[in-house]
């Protein structure tokens, strides 16, 4: 996890503020520990992170098993974990200062290493 | 936890979308309205502009990609709105009409302070229409605005009207009018009180100066409790000088009761007269001298010729006579005071 680029794909969210699902799919790609790309819209909007500190450790993404990744962006902050259990695939990406706190938690239905 | 080095996001892209923003137009000036606008990403950085600024955002908020602003619009014309992410250009536009309101006549119930003395306020509860103000005037055809809260303080009796206006127009609506009100002004001077000194022990008889036309005096006495209302008031005997004797304020026709002025009554001495001899030497005079401290001084012959009236407290006499010497001070008057001189 630390060092491959992983692509995650994700079927759509549900926002935690509001409670509301949306189908919307997007894709994370995540570059070792140094930056994540966050593509939303069919490639029309995607953000991209310097990741400032990640926890761990989990190192096979096919296995149970959890990996945080944090970075700032002037006033706002933020964490994308993606984690595996018995369910599946889930991306939580938090992001607090912007014009909206974001709290929402992602289905990712495939991976695949790039 | 590992700590790498920090970089600021990159937006990479952010495209204009075919998804429209939605909400009502035409739309009256004052009314708060919600505009919907339906992405299709989160977007953490995101802002929605008017342009002219004929309305404000006063909330905006996301639930999942769907994006909301409540807008109310505050000036008639037309205006853009926009929805844009990240400091791009909008990716959404709408055209909004903004209509002014007509200038309804207000309706209001009027409800009056129950004072007797000082302004009257003249309230009501009811609301405006949105985009609508009212304002208070003096007469019936007024344009003031520069009061349009609830309640008015009325300082002069008449009537008052309420008149609509709409913000972002100068048209006037008729007037809704007031009852006729009475005001009474406050009282607000302190009486002027004479009268408060005198020569020796003895009686005074206080007068009151200064309250509104028609008016009266209210007396107190050094306890501050009511004694009687009239222009003058006689007090009893005072032997010595004395810090608030007695109270007065001024009451106006309306009954209105003004500030207290605290009484000092003054007992001052009679003068004395003074002189080097009591005999008048030949082609030579004499100077009469009397206690100093008085406002005025009158000397008099015995014919009750003015020989001198004066501040200062001697006179030089130039022939035999019995003298006599009159003071004031602060309004009182001594009796006269005799010194004989002869050849």
């Amino acid at each position: 996890m630390s060092k491959e680029t992983i692509q995650w794909n994700a079927s759509g969210f549900k926002d935690l503020d509001t409670n509301e699902t949306v189908a919307n799919a997007c894709q994370f790609i995540t570059y070792g520990t140094s930056k994540i790309k966050w593509i939303q819209d069919e490639g029309r909007a995607v953000v991209e992170w310097g990741v400032a500190a990640t926890s761990g450790p989990w190192t096979d993404a096919s296995k149970n098993g959890a990996y945080k990744y944090s970075f700032k962006d002037g006033a706002m902050s933020g964490t994308l974990t993606m984690k595996k259990d018995a369910n599946g695939w889930v991306a939580e990406l938090i992001l607090t200062g912007g014009s909206n706190d974001i709290h929402l938690q992602y289905t990712v239905s495939s991976i695949q290493k790039i | 936890m590992k700590i790498f080095s920090l970089l600021a996001a990159l937006l990479l892209s952010v495209s204009i979308s075919s998804a429209q923003i939605t909400g009502s137009t035409p739309v009256t000036a004052g009314q708060t309205v919600q505009y919907t606008y339906v992405g299709s990403a989160v977007y953490f950085y995101y802002s929605w502009s008017v342009s002219p600024q004929n309305g404000n955002v006063i909330s905006d908020t996301r639930s999942g990609t769907t994006y909301y602003a409540s807008i109310t619009w505050t000036n008639s014309g037309s205006s853009t709105i926009g929805f844009s992410a990240y400091g791009q250009a909008p990716m959404a536009t709408k055209v909004i009409t903004i209509n002014c309101p007509n200038a309804t006549n207000p309706v209001a119930t009027f409800s009056y302070s129950s004072n007797t003395c000082g302004d009257k306020i003249i309230s009501y509860t009811a609301t405006p229409p949105t985009g609508i103000s009212w304002y208070w005037q003096t007469s019936s055809t007024g344009t003031l605005t520069t009061n349009a809260t609830k309640s008015f303080a009325a300082s002069t009796s008449g009537i008052y009207y309420l008149r609509a206006k709409p913000n972002c127009s100068s048209t006037w609506s008729s007037a809704l009018a007031t009852a006729n009100v009475t005001v009474n002004p406050n009282v607000t001077t302190a009486p002027t009180i004479s009268g408060n000194a005198r020569f020796g022990a003895g009686t005074v008889t206080l007068a009151g100066s200064g309250a509104p036309a028609g008016g009266n005096y209210r007396w107190h006495n050094a306890s501050n409790v009511f004694q009687s209302t009239g222009l003058t008031y006689t007090a009893g005997v005072v032997s010595a000088t004395t810090p608030n004797y007695m109270f007065a304020s001024a009451v106006s026709t309306a009954g209105c009761i003004g500030p207290q002025t605290a009484i000092t009554i003054a007992i001052y001495s009679d003068p004395v007269i003074t002189a080097p001899n009591t005999v008048l030497p030949k082609d030579a005079q004499v100077v009469l001298t009397a206690t100093t401290g008085y406002d005025q001084y009158t000397w008099r012959n015995s014919a009750n010729d003015i020989l001198s009236i004066s501040a200062t407290n001697t006179y030089t006499a130039t022939m035999a006579d019995t003298y006599s010497l009159v003071v004031t001070k602060t309004g009182a008057t001594s009796l006269p005071v005799r010194f004989t001189i002869v050849d």
